[in-house]
């Protein structure tokens, strides 16, 4: 149990998946300059993230890993495609699940909500989970917090981007640059959670 | 090799009938005249006029009176078709079943 809670902590602040890893950028500077629409995002990803590590997992561990089936044939070099199938799969069906039932969030996320896809935090996290040889117990307790350890800090952050546009910033570092600095500084910020563990 | 054909073309049956059935339960009526004009449209989602798709240009041109010119793929016919379209339902010649 205390290895769990210390692996939830560790994906969720020490490593966490931004800031310390640098996964996912794309869309952590593209929707955060409105704190609804960071949110929105946040938990489509949350969602894409805990769902799809669950279950490339299963797929590898049962069906492309050398002991399933008894059979001996090794077959996790397939595991980037069936992952990013698993994947697009899942965004898909999200993707429909939002148009119908909260319009005004699918036209916010515009096309960022089917760029999850290439998200490479999600594909990220299922590969991570293969290397690090979880258990299915260790894997949704790894996804889901590093998962809302990318929700926290987008959400953050966009508070933090509502405030920016107020200030006087020159015209050349209005926007992405003057976002990425304030990134960076989060990121020294969140290197000090790295003494707790 | 022929396992990894069998399990990855399964994997792709399921995530497709998945897929399948979800948009059978979760889908959205767009609105007939948007509809008509995205046929119309040349459905290369390139992103040329400065929506995301053509399903998005379609609705800012039926919405938002975006100029027919702003889809750079598509030619005069195709404009003149999709003006006629929008005549049409302006002066109530053309309608839909709602």
């Amino acid at each position: 149990m205390s290895d769990l809670l210390a692996l939830a902590f560790t994906s969720f602040l020490v490593q966490n998946i931004i800031l310390n890893q640098f996964l996912g950028i794309c869309s952590f500077l593209g929707v955060s300059n409105k704190r609804d629409k960071a949110l929105g995002m946040g938990l489509a990803v949350f969602f894409v993230i805990t769902l799809s590590g669950m279950m490339t997992w299963a797929i590898y561990d049962f069906i492309l890993s050398p002991t399933a089936f008894n059979n001996n044939t090794d077959l996790t070099f397939m595991r980037t495609i069936v992952f990013i199938l698993v994947i697009a799969a899942m965004v898909q069906i999200l993707e429909m699940a939002i148009k119908k039932f909260s319009p005004g969030l699918y036209s916010a996320l515009g096309v960022y909500l089917p760029l999850i896809t290439t998200n490479c935090a999600v594909l990220g996290v299922a590969l991570l989970n293969i290397q690090y040889s979880f258990t299915f117990v260790e894997t949704i307790v790894f996804s889901a917090f590093t998962s809302l350890g990318y929700t926290a800090v987008i959400f953050t952050f966009s508070f933090i981007r509502e405030q920016m546009v107020k200030a006087p910033i020159p015209a050349g570092f209005k926007g992405i640059p003057v976002g990425l600095v304030a990134a960076s500084i989060m990121a020294f910020i969140f290197k000090g959670f790295a003494g707790l563990i | 090799m022929f396992i990894a054909i069998l399990e990855i073309g399964a994997i792709g049956l399921i995530l497709g009938l998945a897929i399948g059935v979800a948009s059978k339960y979760l889908e959205v009526k767009a609105h007939p005249l948007v509809q008509a004009v995205y046929d119309e449209l040349p459905h290369f989602n390139c992103g040329a006029c400065g929506t995301p798709g053509c399903m998005a240009n379609a609705d800012e041109i039926v919405n938002k009176n975006q100029p027919l010119s702003s889809c750079k793929p598509g030619d005069a016919a195709m404009r003149k078709r999709i003006q006629t379209l929008l005549d049409d339902y302006k002066d109530g010649k053309l309608k839909f079943d709602e």
